[in-house]
């Protein structure tokens, strides 16, 4: 499904090289569970983004189910990014201004669904998420778990291929972030490609394969 | 989609109410002062469209030795008829007095009609103001016929149904009146409250109704069809010369006349230069309020970078964020339109009253001016939204949510160049609002060269009172509390007449200012003799003497002036000199000046009392009283001399009066706009502000940081608005010969109030930010 080669990813201030990301090399077939670990700073969350298409690596070639990614134009880019991927943040980023209900339905209005199957969608996601009586709150009457419930929520709307994970349990407690440890893992099940980056062993072991990362290169 | 724009757009708003207010407000008083200016602006131009037919008036211009010495549409009566009689192009024309004031008599009192003016019977055909009884055809037909306009009608018979009745004026001739007219609409440029049938000038011996005299009327025409301005006026030359011009080699003087169609006289007489600068006010508020606009979307849309983050994110490309930022723009500038439309109608009334023209408030219904103003708040808000639009919608969804990439906007270049433009424009509007009060100030306190405090002026509006100024000297001499009585033709302020003179042996006439006085006058206005000796009423020979000022005798080179002769009618002597004195606006500088003693015809027109009191009620009461023990019937008319001095710098005062409400509306939106600024940004370095407190700043510290930049950019706005500024009043001064020097002291102050604005508007949020439980702040991340 994703094929990394050689990629590089650096920064140039004032004729300095900084590097992020070194000669990576990275294979991942569809209905993996990978876990990218490694010490802050090592370049994690940025080869996550590139995963995305959220960022543009300054060397290398990334192919997205055969398509060289690395050759395309923003537009397409967007394209492809909102069609297949899903993204779960420590933060939750979720829309402040937003209720429940809106921010689930945001997705949806990008890929310019029709209102009725929109309706539908977002109806079935809040039943399947059980967050049905939270629908007209505001992000901020939440609490840290229910609002990454919904950010998980809003990441697998458009039934995503892949969902990228930055440390979807960062900020939660233990209980908390096995719940949506274990959703990843279900959602895993069922067919969907799941990327995790994660600081802990344990979420790491809901995965199948674990990535290390030390100073933007891969360790063997 | 666009309910989902909205519904973000609408609650951002609500969460920030300093923003949206600022914004909104901002917005919406710049709508209405340029809704305001632009009505202004509309009345002018819009001056005299009211008549069907196409008029032109006609105006002459004199040239002494080919030197051009009058230029205006007053002139002899017989030019109208014979025009029409000789030349074919011309298909009607009608005559109108200049404006008189009369005395009308129906019961005992008299009753004041000012701007009644005498109108050919042709008046209704081609103008089309409006009778509202009478027979438009006929009405202006019989000698001593008289149309009022209903307010006139009011305050002659107290009711407007008299067509028919007779009406006294001036004690001598009964007049019928012949209809009612409506009021002139503000926007003409004919205005009057009587109309008086022309042929009863023909039945007055006094009035010279031929070529050579009488310059008191205005003519209109109308041209036949298809015949142009330009064939009509290539007739005159020959006309003029066979008429009048032929007979005039000899004195070398000639005559032209041209036509001005009637759209085109107000605005050919008015300067443009009002129109201009309002406007140009108008555009600078205008620009202000979008520089708001722009500083402050921009700066809260930063907050607003993780927003962006998480739309990409999730599926939005940069096209639709660039609309969605660009909708809000659109919305808050169409609420602050109707804001400020809104605003507009509830002032124009006291607008009105500043600039004294009617505004006409429903012309902003029209669709040509709505056009306007929807083009207007589409292009404010596509402006002022279009850069932080793709300013933002180009992050890249992964610098998003790193807020110190985003922060940088606080401290970036545009905002800074378009705060230095805000306070430029603020700072040469106040340098400029304080030299055209200094300038004004200059005037109205000049040493003038006559003592114009104190001075009670008496009109004589009867023939039987002009010329009894002997007896009514005495008679309010004998009035406790008056010290000095003169009778004159006028009195100095706005100017005197001109009349034609030679001098000693010259062969050519000039034209020179010229006022018919008595013995007392010089003393009565406290005028210096500088040579010769003043009138004496009791010679009979200096009936016929001059008396002239200093600029006369340095104009005409006269080194030894006293006994030298000047001709008119006769030969006159010179016997004395007087000190130069401003008897016309300081506009212009002082002119030679003949002070003649033999007031003809009517006689002397004013008699000035000069007055000890302080209490003015009770000295009036006590020559009124005497006024009225000398002749009842005589009409009781004062003005004191430094209130008709004030007058005649009154438009000045009005235009003071405009420039400093707008500069200082332009000056708070601009304040405004950096109060809220400053908040938006103690708001987004509240960690750096925390992180600084910890470390041991106070509070003094973290103000200076954080206002520094400001005062800064204030200080560089100066330094672009001085030149500006200077260059701006020093051409606006041109207008005047008597002006102030400009000193570095309105700019000084204006740098100061600048400076203190922006102190007051930026302190209060810094210290707030600065006075802050750092623990607070640095938890808020």
């Amino acid at each position: 499904m994703i094929s990394l080669q050689n990629i590089e990813k650096y920064y140039t201030n004032k004729f300095v090289k900084t590097y992020v990301l070194r000669n990576i090399n990275l294979e991942i077939e569809e209905g993996e569970f990978i876990s990218i670990m490694g010490p802050s700073g090592a370049g994690k969350s940025t080869l996550l983004y590139l995963l995305g298409m959220l960022d543009k690596p300054s060397d290398g070639e990334y192919y997205f189910l055969d398509e060289p990614v690395h050759k395309f134009n923003d537009r397409k880019l967007s394209e492809l990014h909102k069609s297949y991927i899903g993204f779960v943040f420590q933060q939750y980023h979720l829309i402040e201004e937003l209720t429940v209900y809106e921010n689930l339905e945001t997705p949806l209005i990008y890929q310019k669904m029709n209102s009725k199957e929109r309706k539908a969608r977002v109806g079935d996601i809040l039943d399947r998420f059980n967050i049905v009586g939270k629908k007209d709150l505001f992000p901020n009457q939440l609490s840290g778990g229910q609002q990454q419930l919904v950010g998980v929520a809003r990441a697998v709307i458009s039934e995503p291929k892949l969902i990228l994970a930055d440390e979807p349990t960062g900020n939660l407690h233990t209980d908390q972030g096995e719940e949506i440890m274990k959703l990843l893992k279900n959602l895993n099940e069922k067919g969907t490609t799941v990327i995790q980056v994660t600081h802990s062993k344990v979420n790491a072991a809901y995965g199948n394969r674990i990535v290390n990362l030390k100073d933007g290169w891969i360790e063997r | 989609m666009w309910i989902n724009y909205i519904k973000t757009a609408l609650r951002n708003l609500s969460r920030n109410k300093t923003y949206a207010l600022i914004n909104f407000f901002g917005l919406a008083i710049s709508i209405c002062a340029v809704i305001l200016i632009m009505l202004y602006v509309r009345f002018e131009f819009n001056y005299d469209d009211f008549h069907q037919n196409e008029i032109y008036r006609l105006s002459v211009k004199s040239f002494q030795e080919n030197a051009e010495s009058y230029n205006s549409p007053v002139f002899i009566p017989a030019i109208g008829p014979d025009l029409k009689n000789e030349l074919p192009e011309i298909k009607n024309y009608t005559r109108i007095s200049t404006k008189r004031t009369e005395y009308f008599y129906n019961k005992k009192d008299p009753v004041r009609v000012d701007d009644l003016i005498y109108a050919d019977s042709t008046f209704f055909e081609i103008f089309s103001f409006k009778l509202i009884s009478g027979n438009s055809q006929t009405a202006l037909t019989a000698p001593y016929s008289i149309i009022l306009t209903e307010e006139t009608a009011l305050k002659i018979f107290g009711e407007t149904d008299v067509t028919g009745r007779s009406v006294n004026m001036n004690l001598k001739d009964n007049f019928i009146v012949t209809g009612i007219v409506e009021n002139p609409p503000p926007n003409s440029t004919v205005q009057f409250n009587a109309l008086i049938s022309f042929e009863t000038l023909y039945k007055e011996p006094n009035n010279y109704m031929g070529w050579f005299g009488g310059n008191q009327y205005i003519t209109y025409l109308q041209l036949e069809e298809n015949v142009t301005r330009e064939t009509a006026q290539a007739k005159f030359p020959d006309f003029l010369w066979e008429k009048i011009n032929k007979r005039l080699v000899d004195y070398n003087v000639r005559y032209e006349v041209y036509l001005t169609d009637l759209p085109s006289v107000y605005l050919s007489e008015t300067s443009y230069t009002n129109i201009y600068i309002f406007t140009g006010i108008a555009i600078l508020i205008l620009l202000i309020a979008s520089i708001n606009f722009i500083n402050l979307t921009t700066a809260h849309y930063t907050r607003r970078a993780k927003e962006v983050g998480i739309r990409k994110v999730i599926g939005a490309d940069r096209k639709t964020l660039v609309i969605q930022f660009l909708s809000e723009t659109i919305v808050i500038s169409f609420i602050s339109l109707l804001l400020g439309v809104a605003l507009a109608a509830l002032l124009a009334p006291y607008y009105e009253n500043i600039i004294q023209k009617q505004v006409y408030l429903n012309i902003l219904f029209d669709s040509y001016v709505l056009s306007g103003l929807f083009v207007l708040f589409f292009v404010v808000g596509v402006i002022a939204g279009s850069y932080p639009a793709f300013y933002l919608s180009s992050f890249q969804a992964s610098k998003a949510f790193k807020p110190e990439t985003v922060k940088n906007i606080g401290s970036f270049s545009l905002q800074n160049s378009l705060i230095i433009a805000q306070f430029t424009i603020s700072i040469s509007l106040i340098i400029t609002t304080f030299v055209i009060n200094d300038q004004l100030d200059f005037i109205l306190n000049k040493e003038l060269g006559y003592d114009k405090d104190k001075i009670i002026i008496l009109s004589l509006e009867n023939e039987s009172s002009r010329i009894q100024t002997e007896l009514i000297k005495e008679t309010l001499l004998t009035v406790p509390g008056v010290q000095s009585a003169s009778a004159s033709t006028n009195l100095p302020g706005d100017g005197f007449s001109m009349n034609g003179y030679r001098l000693q042996e010259e062969t050519t006439s000039r034209l020179i200012n010229i006022v018919e006085i008595d013995d007392d006058y010089l003393k009565t206005l406290d005028i210096e003799l500088i040579s010769g000796r003043n009138y004496n009423d009791q010679f009979e020979s200096d009936k016929s003497a001059y008396l002239v000022n200093k600029t006369f005798i340095e104009t005409f080179g006269l080194t030894d002036p006293i006994g030298k002769i000047v001709h008119r009618n006769g030969e006159h002597k010179i016997i004395g000199v007087v000190e130069d004195f401003h008897f016309a606006p300081l506009h212009e500088k002082v002119k030679p000046l003949i002070l003649g003693n033999n007031p003809h015809l009517g006689g002397f027109n004013f008699i000035a009392l000069k007055v000890t009191t302080e209490n003015y009620s009770d000295l009036l009461k006590r020559i009124e009283a005497e006024w009225k023990n000398l002749n009842p019937s005589w009409p009781f008319e004062y003005n004191f001399l430094d209130k008709k001095f004030e007058q005649v710098y009154k438009s000045e005062e009005k235009f003071m009066e405009l420039f400093f409400y707008f500069a200082s509306l332009a000056i708070l939106i601009a304040s405004l706009g950096l109060f809220s600024l400053t908040s938006l940004i103690a708001e987004q370095r509240t960690k750096e502000i925390g992180i600084r407190k910890v470390l041991g700043a106070g509070v003094f510290n973290l103000t200076t940081l954080l206002s520094r930049k400001f005062l800064i950019l204030v200080l560089a706005a100066n330094i672009i608005a001085w030149p500006v500024a200077y260059l701006f009043v020093q051409n606006w001064l041109e207008d005047f010969a008597y002006r102030i020097s400009l000193d570095l002291k309105p700019f000084a102050a204006a740098a100061f109030i600048a400076l203190l604005i922006a102190i007051v508007s930026v302190s209060y949020r810094t210290i707030k930010a600065a006075l802050l439980n750092p623990l607070k702040s640095l938890k808020y991340e």
